[in-house]
């Protein structure tokens, strides 16, 4: 299920969580404990943690008026688990 | 993939001598933190408690006892924990705590509002082969949230004892322990469905047990310890690897795991899957109210045609508030403030040399001062904006464009970054750190400074009433929208030339529309406001200053200025988009940052004539044609030099910085001339 989700993201594009969620027949809660999870063991990253530090060194503070809702992102051992599923 | 704690003989045995009341019950209460595992502790133990540290670690153990039926039931709460796989101190009190003290009963208390993250506990309680009892606690709360849980079908489905509570009522606790007593005396059949690895990785599990199962120290399961091995955790591997194979086995063990790096997601996998068949099996979940809302609104939000088109209004939207309602306070600021401002300080400083009088009242009044009245116009620009964001638009927005981007053939990774140069450049270049390719990402910071951020936006919102009159709304909505396509059309040819074609992914959550809050709106309008205002106090304070004093010296006479020297250079640039060096000078100076440009215009073109005002100043020297130009140019002109700053930092190189630059500044002209030629042929 996991490498599922991983393959769905690595298809490329923009993914909400009902999509997701829908296309592995889960609930969302699930899938956000799936996330989390895959980002603990190193398969996807949350964009934007960094935001608020950012914040601190940018005069505008724009950053705090344009951020979106959680992202993530896939990274490299993601990647490739999504490739060669099964290893 | 269960692992007997105790042997089935083991548990019959212990289960007689409960009957014949001659042992003491061992039961442990395990959860999540705030599950109301306390509560029901409290309930039970009353005053028979001992708080102490759990051995060698500072985390607080609490024990106790109760009877029941003639027998005492010495009660142990574990540390609250969302799973069993030592990532904190307290899962690795959890877990060695079932593992070696072996307790008979595990009573693990769910929250039946969050079912899912709690039966995950479940289930690697289940894996260790704890006999467990679920209390399914807050049943009132899921109700109250429209969820059904039905503890019978959730019962068949684990194959363990399920008890619904509401602890905090005090209902439920009495057929808890009823419950525990009756499994620990053996009279209740226990058969639980036990998460199983998938299918693709059992051989490898039986491989690695068959290598360790006789090396395992007891009382740890040893096919609970394989499992742990290639699940990569920690404390195992390392128990296993130093003190119980053989260098030759870890080696083969080893081995095994290296080739099935990834085993891990099987065997999380296996887990996720038995939840979600426990959840399919017992919950219902609502479907009414806010969920079916956001979907509804998130058809029309989210198509790709649609929702841009919405994207598009709503933009327009803002800009149409803006002008209408902070444009006038603007004015009035501008009138009653500054230029109250100007005439106060004009007559206290009448008898002062000419150059303090002129650098209070043109240089900071008439430069940081002309910024300053902007603010009510941010004020209302970054309300709405937050207003759009606890709404919960603002994810939809993020989402509609990065569909439009691909449709581009912009490179999908650089969207976010992109995204938050709408609110300012610095955060967008330092937001391309998502981006692992290298290519890409240094792509993604040469894009990043055009997309028009909040500053930009501000000198937008300053010039386009001025020439514009009721057509400002859509003149600077069709400005944004032009340096968008000119983004596109960059992002277009850099994807097709450099990355040919890589599509990266995101997943965004698109959180439920719901109610915004006043005061969260209000925290974010402030946090921005103050540091707009900071940063006239400040940064565009100090170049108001050197700005004033550059169209002061050497004679006191702005046409023969230094600053005139230097506008007067670029003039023949000026020339083909109809703008005069003070215009030029004006752009120059939006480089330290980009609402310099208006504090410049108001140094330069003073009060106008008949002291009109700097817009009555602007509009007696330029064209409408000149001043889209100007506009244009402004749009798509260098970044500001915080930005460049950021952009030596996250390139580390001083050359490709001076790329971005020039790029920037050669798309800005060519922009400005193309956009003046044409408006004056018309």
């Amino acid at each position: 299920m996991m490498e599922q989700l991983l393959r769905l993201v690595a298809e490329g594009g923009i993914h909400s969580y009902e999509d997701l969620a829908q296309h592995l027949l889960i609930s969302q809660p699930l899938l956000e404990m799936m996330l989390e999870d895959l980002a603990r063991l190193g398969y996807l990253r949350r964009v934007g943690d960094d935001c608020g530090e950012r914040c601190l060194t940018c005069h505008s503070g724009g950053c705090v008026t344009m951020s979106p809702g959680q992202i993530w992102t896939l990274t490299s051992k993601g990647a490739q688990a999504a490739a060669h599923p099964g290893s | 993939m269960a692992a007997n704690v105790k042997a089935p003989q083991e548990v019959t045995e212990r289960a007689a001598a409960v009957l014949n009341g001659e042992v003491t019950l061992t039961v442990a209460l395990a959860g999540q933190p705030n599950v109301g595992k306390s509560t029901v502790f409290n309930l039970l133990t009353g005053l028979s408690q001992h708080v102490g540290n759990w051995p060698g670690k500072t985390i607080e153990q609490k024990t106790g006892t109760y009877r029941h039926n003639g027998t005492t039931i010495h009660l142990v709460d574990l540390p609250g924990t969302y799973s069993l796989t030592a990532n904190s101190p307290e899962e690795v009190i959890a877990r060695n705590y079932i593992i070696q003290e072996r307790p008979d009963v595990v009573v693990a208390l769910v929250n039946a509002a969050s079912l899912e993250r709690n039966l995950y506990l479940v289930a690697e309680l289940l894996a260790l082969g704890a006999r467990v009892v679920v209390g399914l606690n807050m049943v009132d709360v899921a109700a109250d949230e429209g969820m059904h849980v039905e503890p019978p079908v959730l019962e068949a489905a684990l194959g363990v004892p399920v008890v619904p509570m509401v602890a905090a009522k005090n209902q439920g606790i009495r057929e808890m322990v009823e419950t525990v007593d009756r499994l620990a005396r053996g009279e209740i059949a226990y058969l639980p469905s036990v998460p199983e690895i998938r299918d693709d990785h059992r051989q490898v599990l039986a491989e690695i047990h068959a290598l360790v199962a006789d090396c395992v120290p007891e009382p740890y399961p040893s096919e609970w310890a394989a499992l742990k091995l290639l699940e990569g955790d920690a404390e195992i591997t390392a128990m296993m690897r130093d003190e119980c194979l053989p260098p030759e086995r870890w080696d083969q063990v080893h081995e095994i795991l290296m080739a099935h790096e990834d085993a891990v997601l099987s065997v999380a996998s296996g887990r996720y899957e038995w939840v979600g068949r426990m959840i399919r099996a017992a919950v219902t979940r609502p479907r009414a109210g806010q969920i079916t809302l956001t979907e509804r609104l998130d058809r029309w939000a989210t198509h790709p045609l649609w929702g841009l088109g919405i994207l598009a209004a709503i933009l327009g939207l803002v800009f149409w508030l803006t002008f209408t309602v902070g444009a006038p306070l603007q004015d009035l600021l501008d009138t009653y403030v500054v230029g109250a401002l100007t005439d106060a300080a004009s007559a206290w400083l009448a008898s002062a040399p000419a150059w303090l009088s002129g650098l209070v009242v043109d240089g900071v009044i008439g430069g940081a001062g002309t910024v300053i009245t902007f603010l009510p116009i941010l004020v209302i620009f970054f309300a709405v904006l937050a207003f759009l964001e606890d709404l919960g638009y603002m994810a939809r927005a993020a989402y509609v464009m990065d569909r439009f981007m691909h449709l581009m053939g912009l490179h999908g990774k650089s969207f976010l970054p992109l995204f938050l140069g709408f609110g300012c450049s610095v955060p967008a270049v330092m937001g391309t750190r998502i981006i692992e390719s290298h290519r890409a990402r240094l792509l993604t910071i040469l894009l990043a400074p055009l997309v028009p951020c909040a500053a930009r936006m501000t000198v937008i919102v300053f010039v386009t009433p001025i020439f514009f009159g009721k057509a400002a709304t859509l003149v600077a909505w069709g400005l944004i929208a032009t340096t968008l396509a000119v983004l596109a059309v960059v992002g277009v040819l850099i994807n097709k030339w450099v990355l040919k074609g890589e599509r990266a992914a995101f997943i965004m959550e698109l959180p439920l529309y719901h109610r915004p809050n006043a005061r969260t709106i209000g925290i974010q309008v402030w946090q921005n406001s103050a540091a707009f205002l900071k940063k006239a106090g400040s940064l565009i304070l100090i170049m108001s200053v050197i700005v004033w004093a550059l169209s002061a010296l050497p004679h006191g006479d702005i046409e023969t200025s230094y600053l005139a020297r230097i506008g007067q250079a670029l003039s023949p640039i000026g020339a083909l988009m109809g703008l005069d060096w003070k215009m030029l000078v004006a752009l120059l100076t939006s480089f330290v940052a980009k609402e310099n440009a208006i504090a410049t215009m108001g140094i330069l073109f003073g009060q106008g004539e008949n002291g009109a005002g700097l817009d009555a100043a602007l509009a007696g020297v330029l064209t409408p044609a000149a001043a889209l130009a100007f506009l244009v140019v402004q749009m798509l002109f260098i970044p500001c030099v915080a930005t460049v700053a950021v952009v030596k930092q996250e390139t580390r190189s001083w050359g490709w910085t001076a790329f971005n630059v020039g790029l920037l500044l050669a798309i800005s002209l060519v922009g400005g001339i193309v956009v003046y030629q044409l408006a004056s042929a018309f």
